[in-house]
């Protein structure tokens, strides 16, 4: 059982850091999103009158987009995320709570990048998705072998030697392992369920002949999914549907809103209902005619597999979770990413000796650029967002690439350097990172920027640690 | 609620790990022996049911026992490291 908990981490682990750091980050995502759009911070907006303003705004500059993906503002978000096709390309911005228009918003994907990055890597579908999926199985094997290996659970549950090595190391995975068991088991668990589609594809294929739009009918039998007529019809005001989806989906809220065949006289406006602190996720949803006005479905989720699915999804995204639980969510995830990169660090620690050849070289300096050098490059997107002029074009995509620059940069300097030294280095660059985040933010006189300058100058001061302790012992003190 | 429960967990969870072998040991200029150990740990749980108790009282059972689990993580790890520091303390005293 041991020899499958080290190998199933080590093919994986190094994939699985990256995940679960993004997913941990991804629990703040709108707030992220928030710091991230300075021009924005520490606004209110009304989802209705912002999806008006932005429906408005999409009207004119959007027309021909075949539909319109709109996030609702919030409390978290305080401006409207939109989604359209222009010149065959999918365009994702914040829209001003007010006008409507993204120009007075700098460009950036915000905390959607971790959100996304979590489970399609910045690949093509389906293959990011199907890397997520095959991980967090493994991660649930590695966290199940993990038990039945540790044999000394209860023995060892509050036990963490400093200073002693190898020892160490083992206590520090165990410990962190252990002490938030219920959570790792969850998460992955959930993460499993959520892409298993994609795991077992064949019941889609058998059952539905591999007709995609049966089965999303199947799934939310509430999402008309009409053809354009390609005849202009005359849109619907859109605040007495706001206003009458708002009243039907009670504390809920306004979640999700999708206009298809925006400016057609088929068009067809979905709204689904927030989450209002509601675990489960979806579990209302709402159609109109966009010409008429006139509600064409309605459908509240009440079927039990549907039920239980939208539940475990819920959990792992943890949309319902109040600001103390959404902190927990935090915490948990970073010990979960601590439990991974000890795991990989114990591996070459336990062969350093014992089999010191190229594989466990190899596995070293890996774990140098992956483990102390992620953080430096996550650090780089919030970085970029202050460095890169607000009114540059592209500025977007430069943001997503600062952090595979930073990447493929940290991981040639684990490749290169001995890791004795590496190790120490990348650690302070990631400190220095962060250190550069909370002072990137500027004065802390809002929540989110308080909320992101204390993570930022934590994490400053753990990596700083980390890292003069690891040039002390290069230097023998 | 939330914060009653947060309560419950920072006091049973060091008393659960007070009451384990090795910390009983190690943490104490005198060990301590098995029938205190075994109190401890049974006050420990007794608190802990108490605990589960109260949060299926709770309206909103669910959302409170996510939290309350969260909450017991972060109360194992910082009872974790009280107990290193405890014992790193003694170690440096000549233990």
């Amino acid at each position: 059982m041991a020899w499958l908990h080290g190998w199933s981490g080590l093919v994986t682990g190094w994939l699985l850091f990256a995940i679960v750091l993004s997913g941990t980050l991804s629990v703040f995502r709108p707030e992220i999103g928030a710091w991230m759009r300075p021009e924005i911070l520490g606004r209110t907006a009304d989802p209705v009158t912002a999806t008006d303003a932005a429906i408005r705004w999409l009207s004119v500059h959007a027309a021909h987009s075949p539909a319109w993906y709109l996030d609702v503002a919030s409390d978290r978000a305080p401006y409207t995320k939109a989604l359209w096709a222009e010149g065959g390309e999918y365009v994702q911005r914040a829209l001003d709570p007010r006008s409507g228009s993204p120009a007075s918003i700098r460009d950036t994907l915000g905390g959607e990048f971790f959100y996304r990055f979590h489970f399609e890597l910045q690949l093509s579908y389906p293959w990011g998705r199907l890397l997520a999926a095959v991980a967090a199985m493994v991660l649930v094997l590695g966290l199940l072998t993990g038990i039945v290996a540790h044999r000394r659970f209860f023995a060892d549950f509050f036990t963490f030697r400093p200073g002693k090595g190898q020892r160490s190391w083992l206590d520090a995975h165990n410990m962190l392992g252990v002490v938030a068991l219920p959570f790792h088991l969850m998460i992955a668990f959930t993460g499993a369920v959520t892409l298993a589609n994609l795991l077992m594809p064949w019941g889609a294929a058998a059952l539905y002949h591999s007709d995609m739009s049966a089965v999303q009918q199947e799934l939310n039998p509430a999402a008309i999914d009409r053809p354009a007529t390609g005849h202009p019809g005359t849109p619907a005001p859109i605040v007495p549907m706001l206003r009458e989806a708002e009243r039907r989906f009670g504390p809920a809220g306004l979640g999700p809103v999708t206009i298809l065949n925006p400016g057609d006289a088929a068009s067809v406006v979905t709204m689904v209902a927030g989450g209002g602190g509601a675990i489960g996720v979806d579990h209302h949803v709402l159609s109109f005619d966009g010409v008429t006005g006139r509600i064409l479905a309605e459908h509240v989720e009440g079927r039990p597999a549907m039920s239980l699915f939208n539940f475990l999804y819920g959990l792992h995204v943890a949309h319902f979770a109040p600001r103390v639980t959404r902190w927990l969510y935090f915490l948990s995830g970073i010990m979960l990413a601590g439990l991974i990169g000890s795991g990989l660090r114990l591996w070459t620690i336990k062969r350093h000796h014992r089999d010191p050849g190229v594989g466990t070289a190899l596995v070293e300096r890996l774990n140098v650029g992956v483990i102390a050098g992620t953080p430096a490059a996550f650090a780089a997107f919030f970085l970029a967002n202050r460095l890169i002029p607000a009114d540059m074009a592209g500025r977007s995509a430069l943001e997503v690439r600062s952090v595979f620059i930073t990447w493929a940069i940290v991981l040639i300097v684990g490749a290169l350097r001995t890791p004795a030294r590496a190790w120490g280095e990348l650690l302070g660059l990631s400190a220095l990172a962060c250190l550069g985040i909370a002072l990137a933010g500027g004065v802390p006189d809002d929540r989110v920027t308080q909320g992101v300058t204390f993570v930022a100058l934590a994490l400053a001061a753990g990596f700083g640690a980390a890292a003069s302790r690891s040039l002390l012992r290069r230097h023998g003190r | 609620m939330s914060l009653v429960l947060a309560l419950i967990g920072l006091v049973a969870v060091p008393l659960l790990a007070i009451g384990t072998p090795r910390q009983a040991a190690e943490l104490f200029a005198a060990p301590l022996g098995a029938t205190r150990q075994r109190v401890l740990r049974g006050m420990g749980f007794l608190l802990l049911g108490t605990g589960f108790v109260l949060a299926m009282g709770d309206g909103d059972v669910t959302r409170t026992l996510i939290a309350w689990i969260g909450q017991l993580s972060l109360a194992a790890l910082l009872t974790a490291l009280a107990c290193t520091i405890v014992r790193t303390r003694r170690g440096g005293r000549g233990r």
